[in-house]
């Protein structure tokens, strides 16, 4: 069964741990959280910042970003793969596409010495690829607004 | 041959030059310079003022000494497609296959270079002009799809590619029973878009002739990505429109990219165009393999590669196919 280590934000935790969560962990990722937290992932020379395993679970505000993509407003229990300064990535239940932009919480307090006190609340999805049924790998870039969607 | 395909450059004033054949000159009622190349590979010189137009003698004769191809000025190129899609294009006296292949060549020059170093601007404003253009044409009722077939080039060049990708969208959307004009009009832009992405990808990795690195496929793979991106917040293209673009690769069976989604996931307008895309790509010519006939390669649509089409589409393209025997012979 999926296990976590939760002593980074109780609260949060409390909070995460009672919103809805459809996510079919497959077969291929039994050992998700297994995983320690802050290992440096493996090195990948295109990547600009370093990224660091943080097996966790997250909170994840779905939002509307495309006119004709319908998405009702709501939040969602994510699991988190790993993270950087620039981006994260996670597990969610449900595809997303790309230049759609969310709202994201997760523990931050073990991050400080990565993130430095910068905001990092708010995502733009960059890739998106299914693992399994209702298990899709989400690769997100951290920005620091929601875009204007009057234009 | 091409109506209008390559550049030059008018020695004395430096205006660059469009070649267009002799024959759409005569259709299309030049009223502009002329050159003419008196020996192929020397520069264009000024053969015909404005003041004075061509006559179909004057072409005659130029047909008689060997020359299939004159020039006009750059600027003159959006007004001489103007004039042949008004004058030929639009003709209902002529066969719709024969007006295709009009409306194809004449935009082939303008389509490559604003493709390869337009602004995305100009190439989606041109997408949805020659969309409804071709709409208009390939889904007639009185167009033969043989004749069609028979005038489809099959070469490795960005524009051939699109706009067959986009015929073929077409073929097989008004087979399935879409008739609605804007839909079809909509599927046919999508599809003159369906690679944008490439753009961002160098020419030597796509006409590489040979395999390709992990490094290069993983490149290559993120087209569909790229261009979903670039075109996603314009706000003139639909949904529909930019899933074509965006899931033009991905399989029914799970296998495609860049997502890996599978059966209803991939939208029916993706799902038209990975057909008519792998089709083009199995009958044209590459870099690293000889092209498989049209008979050929919907053998391998309907056999090997089935499990990743949607079966009910393929059926109805191989109906398609049935009904111009020439192919399938």
């Amino acid at each position: 069964m999926l296990e976590y280590d939760n002593e980074d934000d109780p609260m949060l935790y409390g909070i995460v741990n009672h919103l809805r969560c459809d996510i079919m962990i497959p077969p291929c990722l039994s050992n998700f959280f297994d995983k320690k937290k802050s290992g440096v992932v493996m090195a990948d020379d295109r990547r600009r910042y370093k990224r660091w395993n943080f097996r966790n679970l997250g909170a994840l505000e779905i939002r509307q970003s495309f006119t004709d993509l319908e998405r009702h407003t709501c939040w969602c229990r994510i699991y988190i793969k790993d993270i950087s300064i620039g981006g994260v990535s996670f597990l969610h239940s449900e595809q997303l596409f790309p230049m759609e932009q969310m709202r994201i919480l997760f523990p931050k307090k073990s991050l400080e010495p990565i993130f430095k006190g910068r905001d990092r609340n708010i995502i733009e999805v960059k890739r998106c690829r299914k693992r399994g049924q209702r298990c899709y790998e989400i690769g997100a870039q951290f920005v620091e607004e929601f875009r204007d969607q009057s234009g | 041959m091409s109506e209008c395909c390559t550049y030059s450059q008018d020695i004395n004033t430096g205006q660059s030059l469009v070649a267009i054949s002799v024959d759409s000159a005569c259709a299309a009622s030049l009223q502009c310079d002329i050159y003419i190349q008196r020996e192929p590979n020397e520069e264009p010189i000024l053969y015909r003022r404005k003041s004075h137009p061509l006559e179909k003698a004057d072409l005659d004769r130029l047909i008689k000494r060997g020359i299939e191809t004159i020039f006009i000025s750059k600027s003159h190129e959006a007004t001489y497609r103007d004039r042949m899609y008004e004058e030929v294009c639009c003709d209902e006296t002529i066969a719709p296959a024969e007006r295709f292949r009009v409306l194809r060549d004449i935009n082939e020059a303008f389509f490559e270079k604003a493709f390869r170093g337009g602004k995305l601007d100009e190439v989606v404003g041109f997408s949805e002009v020659l969309g409804s253009q071709l709409t208009e044409i390939i889904s007639r009722n009185d167009l033969v799809v043989e004749d069609l077939l028979s005038l489809m080039e099959f070469d490795n060049g960005t524009y051939t590619h699109c706009i067959n990708v986009s015929t073929y969208c077409l073929l097989l959307a008004t087979h399935l029973g879409i008739s609605k004009v804007e839909e079809l009009e909509s599927i046919a832009a999508g599809a003159l878009l369906h690679d944008i992405g490439k753009r961002q990808v160098q020419l030597s990795v796509l006409n590489k002739p040979g395999p390709l690195t992990d490094e290069q496929r993983e490149h290559v793979q993120r087209h569909p990505l790229i261009g979903f991106e670039e075109l996603s917040l314009r706000g003139d293209m639909n949904w529909r429109q930019l899933m074509i673009v965006y899931q033009h690769h991905e399989r029914m069976d799970g296998l495609g990219y860049p997502t890996g989604i599978s059966g209803d996931e991939i939208h029916p307008w993706a799902r038209i165009c990975s057909i008519a895309d792998v089709f083009h790509a199995l009958t044209s010519i590459r870099p690293y393999r000889f092209p498989l006939s049209v008979s050929a390669a919907s053998v391998v649509i309907g056999g090997e590669m089935k499990t990743a089409f949607d079966s009910e589409m393929v059926k109805c393209w191989n109906t398609i196919m049935k009904t111009t025997p020439c192919f399938m012979a």
